[in-house]
């Protein structure tokens, strides 16, 4: 079956939802008060029946001998007319004498179920009765004395008075709905604004935020959210743009190097040994390049989650060890000892790693003292493993902290030194322990550098066979 | 031997621990098939391949590539995927299984899908563009299987002997007095005498590390087994050549 989903307004179904309560609520009420009104009714209307009773049944006492009763059958025998109610009279009796017939019939034997009072349609309208029984006295046979009191007034009112409730029901349910609706449309209105303002945000104006004020506290939640996946994107926005301006600038300067190396080199005839120099310094440049296009494929790979992770348990110690066997001479030149405190065991791809500790490790020595220990320290945080390389040297500035991992970030901003390295060895070590779903840090206090990463003891990445 | 590492088959690394441990040399009479449309990359192809012995054949587009795959008899073919008239993969699907010569496939754009779709078509191993000749050169010997295999114990290059099974090295009567890495790194370019022998093969053999590592290492290690294999009278024997690699040779 083919449902059709409809587009559902919030206002609509609150201004429903309130309008089905009211309806609730009110015929509660509503019957309750039906029901107390009747029952008043009812009680009104006993009391005043037997009220007139009284006085039919005083004379009706009294008659004791024929004479009595032949003067009280007179009175009565006619229909009694008062305050335009009708009363009818009906005497039932073993003897035919004393008897007074009215248009309704008793039954004697129902006399006691209802203490005498009973309901009846007489002439096409309602009538409460109310019946006794009387002793013989002296002349007088035992008799049954019935007294109808015409009800139609109070029917009427009751009938009435149900269609005044089912009306007020009514109308205070709509009324109740179109308020709601009303209520809803109001305080719903900034969502509309907001809608607005989300519609006029694009990449020419990323950096415009959703207004939080004056909005109620449901809204703010979502809109805080909404302005941190904006901070986000525009943050990522300008970073791809940053970069793809960083990878334009990285590679000017080699390409300007050849363009002008070789143009010099090709305006006057050469020797061969000549030309041969400008090859090998050509090829340098262009190794240059070469290692620059590769860490950002490398890293472009790694961003759309696109490096297939074959993952295995390994010793932190032990990896550290085996970077630091590679690493050996430069330390050794340096004059720098690699101290490893600690162990642990994490699920990770190990020449990814490697390629984490060599980064991490070269930096402490590159831009480390010399004659000064480094110390790789590893330890369990909760469900992480924390791996900091820690160095002697100059402060980095607090400013540049967060920087450290971005692409081509320098911290000292003249190029000095750029030959080996681009700039992109930290975003590398970055891009990988994010593949390890981890995360990296970094500090500075004192001449002590502490650069790290953690990764989780349990991988939740799955390794890719392919 | 180069770190192509999750992606090759079984065989194919225990060819390239093979090639490890013996002497490598291009059998000259090889026949290569270039199939690649970029006249420049052609042009040092061809070059650089013919000047180190082989016979090379080109083709410039995808359906006189099949054809000459199919037709002729080479010993490896160096195959682009991105060609006029029939790309790489779908070459490589209609001679597979048919033909079984060797292919080397170049990938140039953001390749990781079709490097996997490329061994899954059969191809033999991969480079990604931009690469370096050197590269190039020493994955075709590891695919063509046609290098010597000749175990060696000895290796005298001028008056250097390395004896690989004492793990000892001697210039004339004096022992060098070597470390573990030094002598790893003397044995690899031994081994490759008369080649040169890049900075990445080196990591990669010596080390086991196989991704590009921004340091110095190599050099360094270069510089101390110099300064010991060679003192200021003795003839030089391991020769830099700068943006390339090293050779270990007897210049004369």
């Amino acid at each position: 079956m083919i449902k059709i989903q409809k587009p559902r307004s919030i206002a609509q179904k609150l201004a429903l939802s309130y309008a089905v309560s009211a309806a609730l609520i009110l015929s509660v009420t509503v019957i309750g008060l039906a029901y107390f009104e009747t029952s008043e009714i009812d009680n009104y209307q006993t009391a005043e029946i037997k009220n007139r009773f009284s006085l039919f049944s005083y004379d009706v006492v009294k008659a004791e001998n024929y004479d009595d009763w032949l003067a009280l059958k007179n009175k009565y025998k006619k229909i009694i007319q008062e305050d335009g109610r009708r009363i009818y009279i009906r005497v039932d009796s073993a003897d035919e004498r004393y008897r007074i017939n009215a248009p309704f019939q008793i039954n004697p034997d129902h006399l006691d179920k209802h203490h005498g009072f009973s309901k009846q349609n007489i002439d096409g309208n309602f009538f409460r009765i109310y019946s006794k029984k009387f002793p013989a006295a002296g002349e007088r046979p035992e008799v049954i004395l019935s007294l109808a009191l015409d009800a139609y007034y109070y029917e009427d009112f009751d009938q009435w008075l149900d269609l005044a409730f089912d009306v007020f029901l009514l109308i205070s349910a709509s009324t109740i709905a179109l308020l709601g609706m009303f209520i809803a449309k109001r305080n719903l209105q900034p969502v509309d604004v907001l809608s607005a303002h989300a519609q006029s945000i694009s990449v020419s104006n990323l950096s415009q935020r959703l207004p939080n004020e004056n909005l109620p506290t449901e809204l703010q939640g979502l809109i805080n959210s909404f302005n941190g996946v904006l901070d986000r994107l525009e943050n990522s926005y300008r970073r791809q743009a940053a970069f793809n301006s960083d990878v334009a600038h990285e590679l000017r300067t080699p390409v300007g190097n050849l363009i002008g190396q070789t143009e010099v080199a090709l305006s006057k005839p050469r020797s061969s040994e000549e030309l041969e120099e400008i090859m090998q310094s050509n090829l340098e440049e262009l190794e240059r390049l070469r290692s620059i296009i590769s860490d950002m494929l490398f890293l472009s790979h790694a961003d759309q989650g696109e490096i297939a992770l074959n993952l295995e348990s390994c010793s932190l110690a032990d990896e550290v060890r085996q970077t630091a066997d590679f690493l050996e001479i430069l330390l050794e030149e340096n004059r720098n000892t690699l101290k490893i405190k600690g162990d642990a065991r994490v699920p990770v791809e190990s020449s990814l790693l490697k390629r984490v500790l060599t980064n991490l490790i070269g930096n402490a020595i590159e831009h480390g003292k010399p004659d000064s220990p480094i110390t790789v320290e590893i330890k369990e945080a909760d469900a992480f493993a924390e791996v900091t390389v820690i160095n002697f040297g100059n402060d980095i500035p607090e400013a540049d902290l967060p920087n450290l991992f971005e692409r081509f970030y320098r911290v000292s901003k003249d190029r000095q030194n750029s030959g080996s390295n681009h700039g992109l060895g930290l975003s590398i070590v970055k891009a990988i322990i994010l593949l390890h779903r981890g995360d990296v840090f970094a500090s500075s206090s004192n001449g002590i550098i502490k650069i790290g990463f953690r990764l989780p003891l349990s991988n939740p990445v799955s390794g890719e066979e392919n | 031997m180069m770190c192509i590492t999750q992606h090759l088959d079984r065989k194919t690394k225990i060819m390239i621990a093979l090639a490890q441990n013996t002497s490598i040399t291009a059998d000259t009479s090889m026949k290569i098939l270039v199939i690649e449309d970029e006249t420049k990359t052609v042009n040092y192809l061809r070059q650089g391949l013919s000047e180190q012995g082989y016979q090379v054949d080109t083709a410039s587009n995808g359906l006189d590539g099949l054809h000459l795959a199919t037709e002729g008899e080479y010993d490896a073919i160096i195959l682009d995927i991105m060609l006029p008239g029939l790309d790489g993969i779908s070459i490589l699907k209609s001679i597979r299984p048919s033909v079984s010569t060797p292919v080397l496939m170049l990938t140039a754009k953001d390749a990781l899908n079709s490097r996997l779709e490329g061994f899954r078509a059969g191809a033999d191993d991969y480079l990604i563009k931009p690469f370096s000749f050197l590269e190039l050169l020493a994955r075709l010997q590891v695919i063509t299987r046609r290098t010597r295999t000749r175990e060696e114990s000895h290796i005298y290059i001028g008056d250097l002997h390395i004896d690989l099974l004492s793990r000892r090295a001697f210039r004339g009567k004096r022992r060098l007095d070597l470390t573990a890495k030094e002598f790893a790194l003397l044995e690899v370019l031994a081994k490759r005498r008369g080649q040169i022998v890049s900075k990445t093969v080196i990591t990669e053999l010596v080390w086991d590390i196989c991704f590009d590592t921004n340091t110095n290492v190599v050099e360094a290690t270069v510089k101390r087994l110099r300064s010991k294999l060679e003192t200021d009278d003795e003839p030089k024997l391991l020769h830099t050549i700068r943006g390339m690699g090293y050779i270990l040779e007897l210049r004369k």
